[in-house]
């Protein structure tokens, strides 16, 4: 090096440079620290959309079976009062579901526990997100 | 190899130990923040920018590759940053007086501010930096007081070898104009 670039090399030692704010570490870490859990925030397996649907087709299934099951009505009084009402033929739908329940029903043992595995897990899903939101 | 340079904590970090980070803002973060400040003038838009600077380090810290020093790295992401700013607030950065000063001249002045007292020596420098536009003194700080290559300031500024080469010394000897004309002034006074 120059023997004057040595010189103004020796001169600016004297220099003092702007100091960051006192509190700088502990705002830049701040921000990613942050910055790290909005990439790693929880987002549910499946869209709320999508589950709505699972639920309504297992609503509408848990719900026929209710209905379809029996040969009378509980309730008399409310059978006479629909009975005006015309009747819907729903024997296809009544077909279909005993086709479902029957192979649901010959499903091995294990793989029910599997799907049961699944629905809860995916309920806890739900559950994890709800919570994180009201956090 | 040293267990505690810049290396070390850089792979705790690409190894998920967020906390190793803060030894990298420790250390940089006056530079940064000192570079920030020359070039734009405010010191809020300067905190904000080399916080921003080491953010984006964190978020690209898996490109880094260490084929240059990190704190090259690092001063090249602020000194993009603030160019980036300053061009949309349309400052003109670029303008400079050449001055008339031989390298004998330099060299004395250079001997008589070595006898002044470092406070006031100081302070001299602090106006003589305030003179030279922001990337000038942005030069003069990283080649003559972080003790950067020529080759590693080409690097953070984009400019070539030899511009850079050209710029220091244009700014050096328009500081010693400056330290020049305070200290005429310092001794008129006292006589």
């Amino acid at each position: 090096m120059k023997q004057i670039d040595q010189n103004f090399k020796e001169l600016m030692k004297s220099y003092q440079p702007e100091k960051s704010p006192g509190d700088f570490t502990v705002n830049v870490m701040n921000r990613i620290y942050a910055e790290t859990n909005r990439i790693s925030e929880y987002k549910p397996v499946l869209n709320k959309w999508f589950l709505r649907i699972v639920y309504a087709i297992i609503g509408g299934f848990v719900g026929y079976s209710m209905f379809n099951t029996g040969t009378e009505s509980a309730s008399p009084g409310g059978s006479k009062f629909f009975s005006w009402l015309p009747k819907v033929d729903l024997s296809a739908a009544a077909d279909a579901g005993d086709k479902i329940t029957g192979v649901l029903g010959g499903l091995p043992q294990y793989v029910v526990v599997i799907f049961l595995s699944a629905t809860f897990l995916l309920l806890l899903d739900q559950w994890i997100l709800r919570r994180k939101q009201v956090l | 190899m040293n267990p505690k340079d810049d290396h070390y904590y850089i792979d705790q970090v690409k190894n998920g130990k967020l906390s190793a980070f803060s030894y990298l803002v420790e250390k940089y973060r006056d530079m940064v923040y000192g570079l920030s400040l020359k070039m734009l003038k405010n010191t809020e838009d300067a905190e904000e920018l080399a916080q921003d600077t080491f953010v984006k380090a964190f978020q690209s810290i898996g490109t880094y590759r260490g084929s240059s020093k990190f704190s090259t790295w690092l001063y090249r992401i602020a000194y993009n940053g603030a160019i980036t700013q300053l061009r949309k607030r349309k400052v003109e950065l670029y303008s400079l007086d050449e001055q008339r000063l031989s390298d004998q001249d330099e060299l004395d002045i250079a001997n008589r501010l070595t006898e002044i007292d470092q406070e006031a020596l100081a302070g001299s420098l602090k106006k003589a930096m305030a003179t030279l536009p922001a990337d000038d003194q942005v030069l003069i700080t990283l080649f003559y007081y972080e003790d950067q290559r020529v080759e590693d300031i080409a690097q953070i500024t984009g400019l070539s070898e030899s511009n850079v080469k050209v710029k220091i010394h244009r700014a050096r000897k328009k500081m010693y104009s400056f330290l020049k004309e305070n200290l005429e002034e310092a001794v008129f006074n006292v006589l």
